[in-house]
């Protein structure tokens, strides 16, 4: 619907803007760029970087997980001691 | 790896890494983040698994990532509001024209969007159809026929307004 809106383009139209690609294809030179086996190295490693992080993900989880569970010990433990505490200090008054 | 071996991998990018570049460059406008983009498109397709893929498609993948990646920084520039190829006037002059010609054509190309530009290159640069243009830049099939041909309309203005072609008939 939008398409039948624009007005097509003549085919002199068509060809110099075909014509200007085609210019403007050639005249663009990319300067020196790093060589493959350059790409193939830095991608080795970027590849190698990644598989270590991922491989030492579990374990940092593992980290936060024992300091979690560590507090919660120290939790129970607490509460469950809280009735003992109490009755020692029940014992010491006069 | 995913690829075969280093020399298969090396004969594609002597095969397609210029013809990127030139590709990113002229729909950035800025020679830094071309290099930059290339770069990190051959690191994707390095580590992507493209065993299966043809030449051909091989190149459409490797252009579908770099759009990707082109249009992930418009999106960005235009968030950040700064227009990264103004802020760097000293980014195109690695590219060294061959004639003034060459610069008037830079400069045409320019007045286009950077959507504009990167839909004109692979439309008839790369002579990519409209389905692989529409997955290189992530709109529809059917957006890629009025998109192409606004950039074809506005092109042609364009041309007309520097002189490049005739006038327009009435």
């Amino acid at each position: 619907m939008v398409e039948r809106l624009l007005p097509p383009l003549s085919d002199t139209d068509e060809r110099a803007v075909a014509g200007f690609m085609s210019r403007l294809a050639s005249t663009t030179s990319a300067p020196s760029l790093p060589g493959a086996d350059i790409v193939w190295l830095k991608a080795s490693l970027v590849q190698r970087w990644e598989a270590e992080r991922q491989a030492q993900r579990p374990l940092d989880n593992m980290q936060y997980l024992h300091i979690g569970l560590g507090l919660v010990a120290a939790v129970v433990l607490f509460v469950w001691s809280v009735p003992a505490l109490l009755q020692s200090l029940t014992a010491l008054r006069p | 790896m995913a690829w075969a071996d280093e020399a298969t991998f090396s004969a594609f990018y002597g095969r397609t890494a210029r013809a990127l570049w030139a590709y990113v460059y002229r729909a950035t406008r800025n020679a830094a983040d071309a290099d930059d983009i290339v770069q990190e498109a051959f690191y994707r397709i390095v580590t992507a698994d493209l065993e299966a893929l043809a030449e051909e498609d091989r190149r459409r993948y490797l252009f579908r990532v770099a759009s990707n990646l082109m249009v992930d920084r418009w999106r960005r520039g235009a968030r950040e509001g700064a227009d990264r190829a103004a802020a760097r006037p000293d980014a195109s002059s690695r590219v060294i024209p061959h004639a003034d010609p060459d610069i008037d054509m830079a400069a045409t190309f320019a007045g286009l969007k950077p959507r504009e530009r990167a839909l004109l290159w692979l439309a008839y640069v790369e002579e990519h159809d409209h389905q692989a243009i529409a997955a290189a830049l992530g709109v529809g099939r059917n957006s890629v026929k009025v998109l192409l041909s606004r950039a074809r309309a506005r092109l042609r203005d364009l041309l007309k307004a520097r002189g490049m072609i005739g006038e327009p008939h009435g």
